[in-house]
């Protein structure tokens, strides 16, 4: 018996090992090839022994100026969370408080505004835009982002604060908070592992967001996600300069999963579970 | 008490950007759905006509059931890998983390840039794929110039990117099963199996059914990752409803026409959700 249950560990241990460099070969891969001559990378047969390089990361970032697109997509990202976590938070915040069925059927329901398509919202901004002459802009973008992803957080926020005991306000009130006192001084500071793992997790959406800045930015606003896959599309000549555009991306979200992977699976798992 | 409604003035904003910049703007396409409005010019009211004509066009029927497809056998593997990766990492004591930030970073990146890396791996000649293939003896078919591996290609993609959301969701649900009932069965003699049917499918019931309903929700709406990697090519094999509204609007300017694509693709994933809520309520057991 303790000798099939070593078997079965050991198995574990080499088929999760199997699979977790599986997970991160394409983007090694993308890394080797960014980090090539442009003819090394062409040759027939891959080199997997090379002599790296960086010139491909500064033809991109500073002959090509992708640090323009970096900049919207902070931009766009940043003000993004700025707005959409705590209208989030607060709003499921008040719904959970508030109890009625309404309120509770409307916080179940949020999921289901995931089932809008895309282009559904899409279009009709881009009619909007041309005619506000909005187009291209990053503010257009930063609001056709809060309204998509806001659902989703008011869902997040509402697996976080649900755990939050209405004691919690009851004693705060007693102390003599008002109901806005005992949001700012007792439940956001309890909240708060939940509005960081929302913000990290809105971050991120928004970071990665492509059909609606591809539909609603051009040149001047153009993000991250849309250059790169427009980078090299055509072009063969272009792989490594592609390639280092999609390494130059995914760093940040690396660092994030390193560093603060607790945060985004808690976060998964908030609202799935209470849900 | 009294402060009962009170507190739904906390909702207010989220409520306002609900309404106004969510809810309003998908009305005013579903009215120009009804019209024949085309970038630049005026429209007028057609009635049901973008709605039939979208029905009859076979480059819709295609694209309605290249999703569907691509949606159930997405959705299926996700789960079943998920589930599997799940189990694996239960069984393990040490080197979890390492493990698991490996395995769940797919899921993180950029959809766009998993896209462009694919396009890259199985390019014909240069690509890892084919390379890695020759190693093994084997000959690389033309990846993206055959419709058929066109599309083994997306949903290999859409597995890969994806998969670790099921594993996460279920790992957490396999760490906090409740420990009574599995100490129940093992007294009662259950082997692996019979524990594992009896015991940990039924407690995960609740996360299966989320995992199930927002990656069919995901699947079916697709569009960065396919978009990047094939354009929706060849010709029209790896379209996805979504890359058809977005060729009808922006390609060939329809936008009343891509309005209505859009309410009908709604339409169907409501059903498509439906039809999967029914089979899961179908298979409690108590």
């Amino acid at each position: 018996m303790k000798r099939k249950r070593t078997l079965t560990v050991t198995f574990s241990y080499l088929a999760l090992l199997l699979i977790a460099v599986v997970s991160v070969f394409p983007l090694v891969y993308t890394f080797m090839i960014a980090t090539k001559q442009p003819v090394e990378a062409f040759s027939t047969t891959f080199q997997w022994i090379f002599k790296p390089t960086f010139e491909n990361f500064h033809t991109l970032w500073i002959e090509r100026g992708f640090t323009a697109y970096l900049k919207n997509t902070l931009i766009v990202t940043v003000s993004c969370v700025l707005i959409s976590v705590p209208t989030a938070t607060l709003g499921a915040y008040g719904l959970i408080r508030n109890g009625s069925n309404f309120a509770t059927g409307l916080l179940n329901s949020t999921l289901m505004l995931r089932m809008f398509p895309q282009m559904l919202l899409a279009i009709p901004y881009y009619m909007i835009a041309t005619k506000l002459g909005l187009a291209d802009t990053k503010l257009i973008l930063i609001v056709i982002v809060v309204a998509s992803n806001q659902p989703f957080a008011l869902w997040l926020m509402r697996g976080f604060l649900v755990t939050i005991p209405k004691e919690l306000d009851e004693a705060a009130r007693i102390d003599g908070c008002n109901m806005v006192q005992t949001v700012t001084k007792v439940i956001l500071p309890v909240a708060k592992p939940g509005i960081a793992t929302a913000s990290i997790f809105t971050f991120l959406l928004s970071y990665n967001e492509y059909l609606f800045a591809l539909i609603l930015t051009q040149k001047k606003a153009m993000t991250l996600p849309v250059a790169i896959g427009q980078y090299g599309a055509e072009d063969l000549s272009y792989w490594t300069l592609s390639a280092a555009g999609v390494v130059s991306i995914v760093i940040p979200i690396c660092l994030i999963m390193i560093f603060l992977q607790k945060y985004l699976v808690k976060g998964m798992v908030a609202g799935a579970v209470k849900g | 008490m009294k402060n009962q409604n009170k507190y739904l003035l906390f909702s207010l904003p989220s409520f306002i950007l609900i309404f106004s910049i969510m809810l309003f703007p998908v009305g005013y396409g579903i009215y120009y759905s009804f019209t024949n409005y085309k970038l630049g010019k005026t429209a007028s009211f057609v009635g049901l006509e973008n709605y039939i004509d979208v029905l009859k066009d076979t480059e819709f029927i295609n694209a309605l059931v290249f999703s569907l497809l691509f949606t159930v056998i997405v959705v299926l593997c996700q789960f079943v890998f998920g589930l599997v990766i799940a189990l694996l990492l239960d069984n393990i004591h040490h080197c979890k983390k390492p493990l698991s930030i490996m395995i769940y970073l797919p899921y993180f990146i950029t959809a766009s840039a998993m896209g462009v890396i694919f396009r890259w791996i199985f390019m014909s000649n240069w690509g890892i794929a084919d390379q890695l293939l020759g190693y093994l003896g084997i000959q690389a078919p033309g990846w993206f110039d055959s419709p058929f591996w066109a599309r083994f290609v997306v949903i290999l993609g859409e597995v890969f990117q994806n998969t670790p959301f099921a594993a996460i969701i279920l790992y957490a649900g396999l760490q906090s099963m409740p420990m009574d009932q599995i100490e129940a069965a093992r007294i009662d003699g259950a082997s692996n199996w019979q524990l594992f049917r009896r015991v940990k499918l039924p407690n995960l019931r609740q996360l299966i059914i989320i995992i199930f309903m927002m990656r069919t929700m995901d699947a079916f709406r697709l569009f960065d990752r396919i978009n990047v990697t094939t354009g929706g090519g060849p010709g029209t094999s790896t379209e996805t409803l979504a890359i058809y509204n977005y060729t009808t609007t922006f390609t060939k300017l329809r936008v009343g026409r891509g309005c209505a694509i859009g309410v009908v693709t709604l339409v169907i994933l409501a059903v498509l959700i439906q039809i999967i809520m029914r089979i899961m309520r179908s298979t409690e057991v108590d």
